[in-house]
């Protein structure tokens, strides 16, 4: 199997949102570091009303990108914007027509698989599956942290695509559960911002337990439950009543309460026909010191190590979310997602050829 | 309130006029997230001019040609407020603001289905009105 990257627009949002590079740079800057599909955020990238209703000549001009630099339009990012009225939730009907205008989208450029939001109703997503079908694109629900592909969650959409023998339909995990630390460029703006270093050391060390525990632990976790997402689903709302203790604040509980966890990789493994795409999620490219580049927060070298053993034949998709951890007005340090998915594909293509 | 750099646009704050009176001042900003949404989505919109703050009733959100109160904003679903892309605010404030340096901030929260708290975001720049 050959290793395929690529990398979502996400990658390059500060870059876009200044005005410093345009979707056509950002295709052109993956071509040029030898990624090969690009992954989209309709509503972040496509020019001006184009989300609603794309327009001819914009459709050409996307495909005489993908031609001129040899890219595969990869996935397309679902959102579930049920609360797009402030008097009441989007029956399910409307949040299905939702996702079927976005699959209009991805279908009318190219793309194979869709990222559907792990927070969207589960009688949402039961209803959507035939829609994969109907449109002949995949729907990949996303695991993101501090969901885990050992829950009853995951089991549901598992039953569910089984249940139907849809071939359209599975999983995208992020790989924010992947996590093996509080990322140190949030720990880096806490500490600007005035954090107290010692609690954040308290709760790197804590997190780095449960880390250790859940992945050699067969425990699931519940998490159909509505909060899940913010509720210290990881085993931290404890230690933030020890952050509290300890006269922690706000800077310190948004640490420890971050979106952030650790499955064991070799769980992949058994979810392989499942696996779409992947949001190889990464937060901060530093030097290994042996010519190469690491992020000491992803596991992503284990990861792209079982994925390959397994025979995964989807693209590693580079998924940059470094920006927002330096936009705080007492920051100097601009990062560049153009170098950041080069040294994060430096990285995987690396791990891919070594044992 | 959260800050965040690049909300407020440094270029196109001005005084407002109408029928040649000055009716307020406006600032550009951009949506405080990283993807587009529909204009509905907005929680609310604060601007501040030296350290006075703005809300409601007195200002005025314009995108794509058209211009909304914010309670207007509220049922406008199938206009997207584009990523990148700057609003005009005009704050609605008789005879505006003096000519020279003012210290100004563009503030907006979004109402994201997935997201636990909806904050104010955006940050503060020193703007020199012509």
């Amino acid at each position: 199997m050959a290793l395929k990257l690529g990398a979502s627009s996400y990658s390059w949002q500060d870059e876009y949102y200044t005005g410093k590079m345009s979707l056509e740079d950002c295709i052109s800057n993956l071509h040029s570091i030898g990624g090969t599909g690009f992954e989209l955020i309709p509503e972040q990238m496509l020019p001006e009303n184009n989300f609603m209703k794309l327009s001819d000549s914009f459709v050409d001009q996307w495909y005489s990108w993908m031609d001129k630099y040899q890219m595969t339009p990869t996935c397309c990012d679902i959102f579930d914007d049920y609360n797009l009225y402030r008097n009441r939730t989007l029956t399910v009907t409307e949040q299905l027509e939702l996702i079927e205008h976005y699959l209009k989208v991805a279908q009318r450029l190219g793309f194979y698989c869709v990222r559907v939001l792990c927070r969207t109703p589960i009688e949402v997503l039961e209803a959507a599956l035939p829609l994969g079908e109907y449109y002949g694109i995949k729907l990949g629900l996303e695991i993101h942290a501090p969901l885990s592909m050992h829950s009853d969650w995951a089991d549901r959409w598992r039953e569910m695509v089984a249940k139907s023998g849809t071939k359209y339909a599975g999983f995208i995990p992020d790989f924010g559960i992947f996590s093996k630390r509080p990322y140190t460029v949030s720990l880096a703006k806490a500490i600007r911002l005035g954090a107290n270093p010692q609690i954040l050391e308290y709760i790197l060390e804590e997190y780095k337990k449960r880390a250790k525990y859940f992945s050699e632990s067969n425990e699931r976790r519940e998490m159909l439950d509505s909060g899940f997402l913010d509720s210290g689903a990881f085993g931290m709302a404890e230690v933030v009543e020890e952050v509290k203790r300890m006269g922690g604040g706000p800077l310190e509980i948004n640490v420890a309460m971050s979106r952030y966890s650790y499955d064991n990789p070799k769980w992949l493994v058994e979810n392989m026909p499942l696996l779409i795409h992947t949001h190889a999620k990464f937060y901060d490219m530093q030097p290994d010191g042996l010519g190469g580049f690491t992020d000491p927060n992803i596991d992503t070298e284990t990861v792209v190590k079982v994925m390959r053993d397994g025979g995964y034949n989807g693209y590693f998709s580079s998924e940059y979310e470094g920006h927002g951890y330096a936009r705080d007005p007492g920051c100097d340090y601009v990062p560049d997602g153009r170098d950041q998915v080069r040294m994060h594909h430096a990285m995987i293509r690396k791990a891919w050829e070594e044992q | 309130m959260e800050l965040r750099k690049y909300v407020l646009v440094e270029d196109g704050f001005c005084n407002v006029k109408k029928d040649g009176e000055t009716i307020g001042f406006q600032v550009k900003m951009r949506i405080p997230y990283y993807r587009g949404t529909p204009l509905s989505l907005i929680g609310d919109i604060m601007v501040s001019a030296d350290g006075v703050e703005y809300t409601g009733n007195c200002l005025l959100f314009t995108f794509a040609g058209e211009t909304y109160t914010m309670d207007e904003l509220t049922t406008v679903t199938r206009q997207y407020w584009y990523y990148g892309a700057p609003a005009t605010i005009t704050v609605l404030k008789p005879g505006g603001l003096e000519p020279g340096r003012h210290r100004i901030g563009a503030f907006a929260s979004m109402r994201i289905s997935y997201m636990s708290k909806e904050e104010l975001t955006g940050n503060y720049a020193d703007l020199t009105l012509e």
